[in-house]
């Protein structure tokens, strides 16, 4: 553990993308207490530009609330929504993988043509449609935003387990007599864990920018304010104040990048464990 | 019986009439076609055949590793069906397997400690403590220290990790082990080191092993009785010292010929033809016809192990 | 003494800004000769051949010492010039002729690419010349195989196949790097003697990197024995397998299963393992494994100690 942290902050991406990523957070966590009456709240005169009022760097938006307090709260919907649909994406896709995998036969065939009957859809219109159906909220979109995902991710664990269910290591604990559930979960899933985390870096990437995308269009949770409402928000003013848009498209980018980047860095720091062989 | 023993010792292992198909329909391929070896308690029998000839889909049925599509495979005298997991673990404490390759064989995850202990962990042989001793009893007996146990599989050479699978292999005290080639990846010196430490625990544990390899000189060198595998069949079986000193069957003097180095290459007797080139051959013909000098009328007709000697049988028209 | 074919001279290969791997190497290969080069892994053989043929994998660099083919020095010429040796006057086979061929080329089109590149003859040309080579190394139907994807031909194939593409320009010196450690014994032993016939017929020496004493007594007139990518003991086979010199050299053969020995009889282990190169003991190499190690075998590498007879050894029994 130690010798893979040493080779992850060898890694110059992974530094930058941690670190950006950190600030994020502390961002998220923040919110609250800098900005407790919420993004919501107008503050100020509207379309003020940012730097043109003091205590209020990035300016205002069209009714006059503070920019600064949307990047922070909707730092902290942008970050929910990309790693809670991560972790439903990762339970479904890593279930989905690992049954398909280890077993193999007709348990492979009819979950594997579950996984292409989703990814015959295009994910994101895929996405609207479930959003329109159910009412927009934050939970419905961490769902659609899972439903999107986890094929990815079914067909990543599957091909793992295909590869690691012939290790002798495995037949080993076959003829111990250890049983399947234990043989998956201790034996296989922690080999497979290496490209799982790095691709769960890039999905969480993905669904943070499905999320903003999914606001821009009006399909957002109405309540909260996210980087993507904001965007949203800002483009009918586009002409007259383009920092609208650019100041919150600038924060999804730059999170984007983070998770990218530490993608990158978790895969060199982990891809030594088992290809190092002999 | 002529393959059967000639004590009253009651065999550890009883394969009979084993046949493994893989596949199914006109792909299907016999790849143990018809296998019958008994090997007795603290004996050692040695398997050999070259690539593709089905020694290691006998050794993974005998293991429990796949179900035999018909001939049964006793252990103590009885069937294990391996479906279920309760059956599983019953037959785990009669048999263990130590495989080829010790790079792929221990999980790469899991300390040596851990990785000798799980056995003891999933059948629930001991508490922690318990489990902890015997583990280190484990290490010790194999020629591994107890810091060593802490280390992964990557920090270990090749010949310490084929050592780590061994003591795992030991852990549930079973009768009998099934090596696939456990020697075969290991350089020469390395070689020798995991070889005296098998031949030294089978004296101290009166282990019986199915030893499998295609070096008929590890063979012969550890091995009490030799058998010969070709194409899914035994075609030759006996005590070491008969089937090395006399051996009956065309096949196996071919494969003793082919050892390197007992004569300088070009005075070697010609050796036949390489298998891959041989027409696939009548059903009921002798599997050998198309490779073997000796091929006349009567092998037109497959023949079955037949005595040749003192505890030796031969499939061969003209072994007698 | 005529001049060797082939020479290697204090030849150190390493990696870039790291340890070595084979430290001062001398070796040579007379004409017509077959030397057999042993070790087990990690004693730096493989390396020696990659070496040789120019062919260093990334991060490991010949450090100093030269290498001489017929009074040209391979190790001061152009890649461009090296490339035009490489084929036609020195060939490889490799262990896994699998990897080593192209999957998507027939085995016809590989051979006869070899030919065309060294002798920029016409496709009908170097195709005759294909089948020419796969009918000398006895590829059985060759005229219906020269249209065969590797992955149609069994392994004991394949390797003729790599052998027919390594005689295809003539080599002075073929380099065989495990050339029949992946096949199974029949198939060896058919591939050992097909080398075998090449070279009486032909003249081609062989380099033989093997570690599989069998093979060496079976096919080498001449054996260097590497450890821990040092030469440690080399001479005429029946010399070094006859009278080993070396304890390493005694001791690798009394640990090998030997048929006759029989069986029981218990076999001499080398306790420990081969010292990794970035951690090499400052002297003898062997030292921390040898049964008869002295002193000062600790304090710094033992010299070579040749005889008349051609028969030398690196240990100080014999100083």
């Amino acid at each position: 553990m130690a010798e893979f942290i040493g080779r992850l902050f060898r890694s110059p991406s992974a530094v930058i993308g941690l670190f950006i990523l950190l600030a994020v957070a502390a961002i998220a966590v923040a919110a609250p207490l800098l900005y407790p009456a919420g993004p919501w709240a107008m503050v100020g005169q509207p379309m003020q530009w940012p730097g043109q009022v003091a205590g209020l760097p990035l300016g205002t938006d069209a009714l006059g609330r503070d920019i600064m307090a949307g990047i922070f709260h909707g730092a902290r919907i942008s970050l929910l929504i990309g790693l809670a649909a991560t972790a439903a994406a990762l339970c479904i896709g890593v279930a989905v993988g690992a049954v398909a995998g280890f077993f193999g036969g007709w348990v492979d065939d009819v979950l594997m043509r579950i996984t292409d009957a989703f990814q015959t859809i295009p994910p994101f219109i895929l996405a609207i449609v479930i959003v329109v159906i159910v009412n927009p909220s934050v939970s419905t979109i961490i769902l659609a935003i899972a439903a999107i995902s986890w094929p990815a991710i079914a067909r990543l664990v599957r091909a793992e387990f295909l590869r690691l269910r012939e290790m002798d290591f495995v037949a080993s604990c076959r003829l111990i007599g250890m049983g399947n559930t234990r043989i998956i979960l201790t034996q296989i899933l922690p080999n497979a864990l290496p490209p799982i985390i790095v691709t769960a870096s890039i999905l969480t990437a993905t669904a943070i920018l499905t999320e903003a995308g999914l606001s821009f269009l009006g399909l957002g949770d109405p309540n909260v304010i996210s980087w993507g409402t904001m965007i949203g928000m800002g483009r009918s003013d586009f002409r007259a104040a383009w920092y609208l848009v650019a100041i919150p498209g600038m924060a999804v980018v730059l999170t984007v990048l983070a998770l990218n980047l530490l993608g990158d860095g978790l895969n060199d720091a982990l891809n030594t464990r088992l290809h190092r062989r002999k | 019986m002529p393959v059967c023993c000639m004590t009253d010792r009651a065999p550890v292992l009883q394969i009979s009439d084993l046949v493994c198909i893989h596949g199914s329909g006109p792909e299907a391929l016999r790849a143990v076609d018809g296998v019958t070896l008994n090997v007795l308690p603290g004996q050692t029998l040695g398997l050999v055949g070259e690539s593709g000839c089905g020694k290691s889909t006998l050794a993974r049925a005998v293991a429990g590793l796949m179900e035999p599509s018909s001939g049964t495979v006793r252990l103590d005298g009885r069937v294990w069906p391996v479906a279920r997991l309760a059956e599983r673990r019953a037959r785990a404490r009669q048999v263990q397997m130590v495989f080829q390759d010790p790079f792929s064989s221990l999980n790469p995850r899991l300390s040596v400690a851990r990785i000798v202990g799980e056995p003891l962990m999933v059948h629930g042989i001991g508490d922690a403590t318990a489990q902890g001793k015997r583990v280190a009893d484990l290490l010790d007996r194999v020629g591994l220290t107890a810091a060593q146990g802490r280390r992964y599989p990557h920090e270990l050479s090749g010949g310490q990790r084929q050592r780590v699978a061994i003591a795992r292999a030991l852990a549930l005290d079973p009768r009998i082990l099934v090596c696939d080639e456990p020697v075969s990846a290991l350089d020469v010196s390395i070689q020798a080191q995991v070889l005296n430490l098998l031949s030294d625990l089978q004296k101290e544990l009166g282990l019986a092993y199915l030893f499998i390899s295609h070096d008929l000189s590890v063979i012969r060198y550890i091995a009490d009785r030799i058998a010969v595998m070709y194409r899914g069949r035994i075609v030759e079986e006996g005590a070491s010292d008969s089937v090395w000193a006399a051996p009956a069957h065309p096949y196996t003097r071919t494969l003793i010929a082919a050892i390197p180095g007992q004569t300088r290459i070009a005075s070697t007797a010609r050796t036949a033809d390489a298998l891959a080139d041989a027409p696939a051959a009548s059903a009921t013909a002798c599997r050998l016809i198309d490779r073997c000098a000796l091929a006349q009328g009567p092998c037109a007709q497959e023949p079955a192990l037949m005595p040749v000697g003192d505890d030796h049988s031969a499939a061969c028209w003209f072994s007698r | 003494m005529t001049e060797p074919l082939l020479a290697l001279s204090s030849l150190t290969l390493g990696l870039r800004m790291g340890a070595d791997l084979v430290r001062g190497l001398d070796l040579h290969v007379n004409r017509g000769e077959v030397l057999a080069v042993v070790g087990e892994s990690g004693c730096g053989k493989s390396m020696t051949a990659l070496a040789v043929m120019g062919l260093l994998p990334d991060g490991v660099t010949r450090k100093s010492g030269s290498v001489t083919l017929d009074g040209i020095a391979l190790t001061s010429l152009s890649a461009r010039r090296l490339r035009a040796i490489r084929g036609k006057r020195i060939a490889m086979i490799f262990q896994e002729p699998m990897t080593s061929l192209n999957p998507v080329l027939t085995v016809g089109e590989q051979i006869a690419e070899v030919v065309r590149q060294h002798e920029g003859v016409s496709h009908r040309a170097a195709r005759a010349r294909a089948l020419e080579m796969m009918n000398r190394v006895k590829l059985p139907d060759a005229a219906r195989r020269i249209d065969a994807f590797p992955h149609q031909l069994s392994g004991g194939q394949r390797q003729r196949v790599m052998i027919a593409a390594a005689l295809a320009c003539g080599p002075d010196l073929i380099i065989a790097d495990e050339p029949t450690t992946a096949l199974d014994v029949t198939i060896q032993a058919e591939v050992l003697r097909l080398l075998d016939e090449l070279r009486r017929d032909h003249g081609t020496a062989l380099m033989l990197i093997t570690h599989d004493l069998g093979v060496v007594e079976a096919m080498a007139d001449r054996v260097a024995v590497l450890y821990a990518g040092v030469k440690i003991e080399e001479g005429r086979v029946e010399q070094v397998l006859d009278g080993p010199r070396h304890p390493y050299t005694r001791m690798l053969m009394a640990a090998r299963p030997d048929a006759d020995a029989g069986r029981g009889k218990r076999l001499v282990e080398i306790a420990g393992s081969v010292p990794s190169p970035d951690a090499m003991p400052p002297g003898c190499a062997f030292a921390p494994r040898c049964p008869q190690v002295k002193p000062r075998c600790h304090d710094r590498p033992p010299a070579w100690r040749g005889t008349a007879e051609g028969h030398g050894c690196a240990c100080v029994l014999h100083d």
